[in-house]
């Protein structure tokens, strides 16, 4: 039983992990652009340097995968932008509404 | 099932897809007739799926608790 | 006879940024489709065991059938030339075998398959979080340990085939012949009974539910008595209102969707892959080279250590980056989305510390029979039966074995 009324009452409170949980989606979507431009790029330099074929990418497919991952960076940075500011949005009034 | 208290009960809160099951069916083979389990988990699919399977190819009656995060999911072993 | 092309030639002019963005949608609709319907092709194979249940196997038969008969009328009517269907068919040979019978041992251990590994992984599990770095440890000893063993029978043609291609495309085995006609055929040869069986194992299992349900609980009015309040009882309401409810739930996201609907939605993804990828690249839905093999490989890039130039395996058989690492990328953001977005996210550890060991050792094993089978449940299995090939259903067997195996051992822990 007292398991239960914790339950209720936390039910009240809007929780926190749901709030960080879209902006952690954000931050991965920009480390994860930035990795690509950077270590990808230059994973790709070595590769061609070392005249491995097998696993070098071209420049073509090297420049449209950047270009791709810049949109859809940019889309997910957004996507969890807003999501954390309605999750914002409905923590502080449920801290209101419990005060 | 509502009001009466379960036999036995089975944690598999955090567990995902074949173990709340298989820990269930395990457990169901060892209790008597008339007994109830219940299958505390927070995992969605087993309730809403896997758990339901179980129960409605064993041919028991379940029933579903909502509390808070968890679900008591209880199985009345009838044969 | 000619010998059928083995030359790929774009199909639809797009340019690069569009085919990796499409596959990235389509990694998107995987991730999401598949939280939303809690697809699990492990959970399909222990139920057969476990609960005697055969309704979500059969689900897995129609996915591949549909897939099998979506990709094969596309070729056949000449939408997607037959070389695409068939360029990408992998060598056959023991390693599917042994590497699928691991893997459904290993998955079924650790509670899940690629496909639901990395999605509940994004859900918020943390067991997974643990099978999917022992993925990646078992890819490296995969890499180490096997790989040059591996390729070496491959070389030689130690109970394998040489040679991938048109050498395994079953209308060239069939009627030695790749043209519209024999693709027509083969494709019915192989969807009609997959799709027959899965709606026959389906349709038997409801039945039996249906008549046990029937026999044994006489008293109880409604088998599904729900403890809450707030929840319409289905029985009340009519069937048409119920539909209309039904959909409104599912695109309200309270409700999950269905096995049969999220079946069809995730053979519409991998046609639309099959279309969009057409003469570029591996134009099917794929996971396994990138979550265990090309993540281990890019966690490791910032600390200096560029797995690519030395170590078997990884210097020879991934590229840096194809469609599929957005594809990957995007599954998960799909399936973190979904489960946000439906109240479902939320962090979990199992109670029983045993679980993250098992979890640990499972994944390894995955990782290490994944690579052995060349390709995982979905990038291997699901996508040969697209593929009008034959390696799929070998995986299917051995994956079955494995998962029989695992259900035996869990019982006994």
């Amino acid at each position: 039983m007292e398991e239960m009324e914790k339950a209720k009452t936390k039910a009240k409170s809007y929780p926190v992990r749901k709030v960080i949980a879209p902006l952690i989606l954000s931050l991965f979507a920009i480390v994860w652009f930035q990795f690509s431009k950077v270590y990808l790029t230059g994973a790709d330099n070595i590769a061609l340097r070392e005249a491995n074929f097998a696993i070098y990418v071209t420049p073509e497919q090297l420049q449209g995968y950047l270009e791709a991952t810049a949109w859809t960076c940019y889309i997910v940075v957004y996507v969890g932008l807003i999501f954390f500011w309605y999750g914002l949005v409905r923590y502080v009034e449920s801290k209101e509404v419990s005060k | 099932m509502k009001i009466k208290e379960p036999d036995d009960t089975l944690d598999v809160v955090g567990e995902s897809c074949p173990v709340p099951e298989m820990m269930a069916s395990k457990k169901l083979k060892k209790m008597k007739i008339g007994q109830i389990l219940e299958v505390l988990t927070d995992h969605q699919p087993a309730v809403d799926v896997t758990l339901p399977s179980l129960c409605k190819n064993l041919g028991y009656p379940y029933m579903i608790l909502k509390d808070g995060d968890l679900f008591r999911f209880r199985i009345l072993k009838v044969s | 006879m000619a010998t059928p092309s083995m030359i790929l030639q774009p199909v639809f002019s797009e340019t690069w940024a569009v085919i990796f963005g499409l596959f990235g949608l389509s990694g998107f609709i995987l991730g999401w489709v598949a939280q939303r319907g809690n697809y699990c092709f492990i959970n399909a194979m222990t139920s057969i065991f476990t609960t005697k249940s055969l309704e979500r196997f059969g689900a897995l038969l129609l996915l591949f059938g549909l897939t099998a008969l979506g990709t094969g009328i596309l070729t056949a009517f000449g939408v997607v030339p037959a070389v695409d269907q068939y360029f990408y068919n992998y060598f056959a040979g023991w390693y599917i075998l042994v590497g699928s019978f691991i893997f459904g041992f290993g998955a079924a251990m650790a509670g899940g398959c690629n496909l639901s590994m990395l999605y509940r992984a994004s859900s918020g599990y943390v067991q997974n979080w643990i099978e999917l770095f022992g993925m990646m440890i078992g890819t490296y000893v995969f890499a180490v340990a096997i790989w040059p063993f591996q390729s070496y029978t491959m070389q030689a043609g130690i109970l394998s085939t040489t040679s991938g291609g048109y050498v395994e495309y079953l209308p060239y085995l069939l009627f030695h012949s790749t043209s519209s006609l024999a693709v027509y055929v083969t494709t019915f040869i192989v969807a009609l009974p997959l799709i027959l069986l899965g709606v026959y194992f389906q349709w038997r299992t409801r039945n039996r539910w249906g008549k046990s349900l029937g026999g044994s609980t006489p008293g109880l009015p409604g088998i599904r008595a729900l403890g809450s309040p707030g929840i319409p009882t289905p029985a009340e309401t009519s069937s048409g209102l119920r539909l209309k409810q039904d959909v409104k739930d599912m695109l309200l996201l309270r409700k999950p969707y269905g096995t049969n609907l999220s079946t069809i939605i995730l053979a519409l993804d991998m046609i639309f892959v099959f279309l969009v990828g057409a003469g570029y690249t591996f134009n099917y839905l794929v996971i396994t080279s990138s979550d265990g093999g090309r993540f281990f490989e890019y966690i490791l890039m910032p600390l200096g250590i560029n797995l690519f130039t030395n170590t078997p395996w990884f210097n020879d058989s991934l590229p840096i980056v194809d469609p599929s690492t957005l594809m990957v990328v995007m599954l998960c953001v799909g399936a973190f989305s979904a489960s946000y977005l439906s109240g479902d996210f939320k962090i979990r550890i199992p109670k029983d510390k045993k679980r993250l060991v098992i979890g640990f050792l499972g994944g390894m094993l995955v990782g290490i029979g994944v690579r052995m089978a060349l390709g995982c449940n979905v990038g291997l299995m699901w996508t040969n039966f697209g593929q009008l090939g034959y390696d799929g259903y070998i995986f299917l067997l051995g994956m079955l074995g494995g998962v029989y195996l695992a259900v035996k051992v869990q019982e006994r822990l």
